[in-house]
């Protein structure tokens, strides 16, 4: 697992890399960035776990509050 | 009923809040001995949501209820539901009882008000796969139920006429009952595999 969380969906795999973002934006908590993504704390742990796959809607929101276009938050992979 | 039946209710109740909070910590625990990894107070184990705590305790209490149903049960016959009324009425109050209890530890199903803080797309997800489980739950009670019917009363060529509005009741029991074990499986499906 090299960059954060991966998610496995059929034969696709989603990276994310949302644990390494947090910490960047001032040790940001996963309470904070819930909060702040319009999402309870457990789907952060599951994102950051790769166990969960977001919608269209939090993915942008969430690489927003980061500054970053989606693609540096989230990585497509096969 | 007297004062002793009353008194079995409630310590049924009780005992089962108490096995509740057991049964939430035991699986807290046992999650959290699963691979944590820690960075300050952070870890990558998935805490357990609102919902799910409340479908747990969902579950023990319709049992609760349905064993209590049972109880009162045991000794009448089904036409008693009509004949005693003290028997209809008990059961009927443990039955909306149940109910009242699934109405209100389930709220947070509701993304309106204080609740919407406690749920979001996650938990809008294992809800909608729970409708599956309430589909399964209501097929197998009606084969349950026609089976049981015609093996039982399959000589005296018709049924009694208080068998529909038991059936009724269980079906509300179980569309419930089956929803919060959906509910439960479902974020043991995304905890273990994701979606």
């Amino acid at each position: 697992m090299a960059i954060g969380g991966w998610i496995a969906m059929g034969t696709d795999i989603i990276f994310n890399n949302i644990r390494k973002q947090r910490f960047a934006k001032n040790e940001m908590t996963q309470q904070e960035l819930a909060d702040a993504a319009g999402c309870t704390r457990q789907t952060i742990i599951a994102l950051e776990a790769g166990k969960y796959s977001p919608s269209l809607g939090l993915a942008f929101r969430i690489a927003r509050l980061f500054g970053k276009n989606l693609e540096e938050i989230f990585e497509y992979g096969e | 009923m007297n004062i002793w039946f009353l008194t079995t209710m409630i310590a049924a109740f009780i005992l089962s809040a108490v096995g509740a909070i057991i049964g939430v910590r035991t699986l807290r625990a046992m999650q959290a001995r699963k691979g944590i990894v820690n960075h300050g107070d952070e870890s990558l184990t998935i805490p357990m949501a609102a919902l799910q705590q409340r479908a747990l305790w969902n579950i023990f209490s319709m049992f609760v209820g349905m064993g209590i149903m049972v109880w009162l049960f045991s000794g009448h016959e089904v036409t008693d539901f009509f004949e005693d009324d003290r028997f209809r009425i008990w059961l009927t109050s443990v039955m909306g009882l149940t109910l009242l209890i699934n109405l209100l530890l389930m709220l947070p199903t509701s993304r309106r008000g204080r609740w919407s803080k406690l749920f979001d797309e996650r938990d809008e997800l294992v809800l909608s796969r729970a409708s599956a489980f309430q589909l399964t739950g209501l097929l197998c009670l009606s084969v349950i139920w026609t089976i049981g019917l015609t093996e039982h009363y399959w000589n005296a060529g018709s049924i009694p006429i208080d068998i529909p509005y038991l059936m009724f009741w269980s079906n509300f029991l179980m569309l419930f009952l089956s929803r919060s074990i959906g509910i439960v499986y479902g974020y043991w499906w995304l905890d273990r595999y994701g979606n």
